[in-house]
């Protein structure tokens, strides 16, 4: 049996809850927006003091600047020098020490460690099976040598191969340090990008609506690229453009398709990979236009989407990320795409992604190693010249 | 000389974010680490080799094998949602997940002693399904903590292990 006036009652109260809950997430939106905002100045913090570090450890390794990331064999070749010059250095440290004054400078356990430690040296890739943990690892290794010297009773060692250990120590210590000092940077410049996506996708709904204008297309795109240029010259990645429609004008919200450029370029500079030691790596921007669009596309080298993930939108899903974009540690929130088409709907338009192989070494999806092999990648982004929207 | 405990360490972040974790316990030369990024890898090291700790984090990704992606899908193709971490530890502990039997019986040497879990997750969020698979050992990742916390929490797993089988429990 029906109580009378139950369900106005539940009606009521589910209003009532719809309302708080408007309300929390108009109240969310604004809030998250100060507190990205003031992520983001932290994130600004963080980049400059890894910069002055970044910038003092390379003047004393004396390595070139030309990017911030590092290849992995740039790494190993740092790496190995270090970790060849520590070994040499306990070598000569033990043959220049008599045997009688050494335990008269340190307990014999220290000697063995050294001894010890000498070998792991010479052989530290088989010791160390994760590449990435050598950097760490031989860092602990320095520190603990530095310690070492530390200890040493004055007065009986040579002080000239004491100075050596120490030195050596100090120098794999600095290219141990280095390594996670470029990968940081190179994170937290990534980091500050997708903290500025997020805050204006989140604040879209509560900032003044855009008024439709003609704008050139070109000129937003110079201002994509110069946002993302910290981001490109930390990763050492170019970025091409071939515009074969200079001064193409379009009815848009400027803001939005400038943003809309920016998450397409940062994610093809994010997904490429360095081709060689000697040639720099490149994005290729085009701009062309039909009778309908203009048609704006990004193409990188690098990082491959996933068939299924393209063919089911899944890339487009608020959130998700690409099961083969985590590779060395590119960051992200999954929320770039799903702004591009936003942007794209809006604009009368639409955003293609093709992903294929490179090369010729895997051509099946099927055969092992497919997705390990170097991609092409092209985000098309088209964006309607519907005339009605403003004066051409 | 005694052979070093072997460590299975399941953590796709292991490479990059969490790398400088990896130093200490390889500078100790306490263990041997051994690495699995996502749920398959993870699988295919427990049913090959024995390990003497088991670090798993919650949220790691499928990898190849279809029984690892049909879970994943079902639990909403993210990692963070689908939590295989946790489904990998009901299998390995409980055996009770249907979804799992096509991954065959799970290795008899697990048991609870030689697991913690370390992850984002609150423990809040965690605990009862951990009560009930008895794993004692969880830490949480934080920007806070020493570079030695995971050198710390295998050297907790080692260590209560060895106090159980002295007080012969």
């Amino acid at each position: 049996m029906d109580i009378p006036g139950a369900k106005d009652s539940a009606a009521e109260n589910a209003e009532l809850k719809e309302q708080a809950l408007i309300q929390r997430v108009e109240e969310l939106t604004e809030d998250i927006g100060r507190v990205l905002h003031a992520n983001s100045s932290t994130l600004n913090m963080v980049r400059m003091a890894l910069d002055t570090v970044m910038n003092i450890l390379a003047h004393e390794l004396e390595l070139p600047k030309d990017a911030v990331e590092m290849r992995a064999d740039q790494e190993a070749a740092l790496l190995d020098r270090g970790a060849k010059r520590l070994s040499t250095a306990i070598d000569q440290f033990l043959q220049a020490t008599a045997p009688e004054q050494r335990h008269k400078a340190l307990p014999e356990l220290r000697w063995q460690y050294l001894g010890q430690l000498k070998d792991d040296l010479e052989k530290y890739p088989e010791y160390i099976n994760i590449p990435e943990a050598r950097a760490s690892t031989l860092r602990k290794w320095a520190a603990e040598v530095i310690e070492l010297c530390a200890e040493v009773k004055p007065g009986f060692l040579p002080r000239e191969a004491l100075r050596d250990l120490q030195r050596a120590a100090y120098h794999l210590q600095k290219a141990a340090a280095y390594i996670p000092v470029t990968r940081a940077i190179v994170a937290v410049t990534q980091m500050d990008h997708s903290l500025h996506a997020l805050r204006d996708f989140v604040t879209a709904d509560v900032r003044d609506e855009e008024a439709w204008e003609y704008r050139a297309v070109r000129p937003l795109m110079d201002q994509a690229i110069e946002s993302v240029s910290a981001f490109a010259a930390t990763r050492g990645i170019d970025v091409v453009v071939n515009d074969y429609m200079p001064g193409i004008q379009i009815p848009m919200h400027a803001r939005d398709v400038q943003r809309a450029f920016t998450n397409l370029l940062h994610n093809a500079i994010k997904y490429s990979w360095s081709r060689s030691t000697v040639k720099r790596p490149w994005v290729t921007v085009e701009i062309r236009a039909n009778e309908h669009d203009v048609i704006v596309s990004f193409t990188n080298w690098g990082v491959p989407i996933a068939k299924d993930e393209i063919d089911q939108g899944l890339i487009f899903h608020l959130g998700y990320r690409g099961r083969l974009s985590k590779d060395r540690n590119r960051l992200g929130t999954g929320i770039g795409l799903t702004d591009v088409a936003q942007v794209a709907r809006v604009h009368s338009g639409g955003v293609q992604v093709v992903s294929h192989p490179a090369g010729s070494y895997s051509k099946s999806e099927q055969e092992k190693g497919y997705y390990d092999q170097a991609f092409l990648t092209t985000i098309t982004l088209n964006l309607s010249r519907n005339p009605a929207r403003g004066k051409g | 000389m005694l052979p070093r405990p072997k460590v299975l360490w399941i953590e796709d972040s292991a490479r990059y974010e969490l790398s400088e974790l990896t130093g200490p316990v390889y500078a100790s030369r306490k263990y041997v680490l051994n690495l699995a990024e996502d749920a398959t890898t993870a699988t295919y090291h427990l049913q090959n080799s024995q390990f003497d700790v088991l670090i798993v984090d919650m949220r790691i990704p499928p990898g190849d094998n279809p029984v690892w992606q049909k879970i994943y899908q079902k639990g909403g193709k993210d990692k963070d949602t689908a939590k295989l971490g946790l489904k990998l530890l009901r299998w390995l502990l409980d055996g009770k997940n249907g979804d799992l039997d096509p991954l065959g019986k799970p290795p008899d040497w697990i048991n609870p002693e030689s697991v913690a879990v370390f992850t984002v997750e609150g423990q809040t969020g965690l605990q009862e399904t951990l009560h009930e698979l008895d794993v004692r050992l969880y830490e949480q990742k934080r920007a806070t903590r020493r570079d030695t916390a995971l050198l710390d929490l295998i050297d907790r797993v080692i260590g209560d292990k060895n106090g159980k089988q002295q007080t012969g429990a």
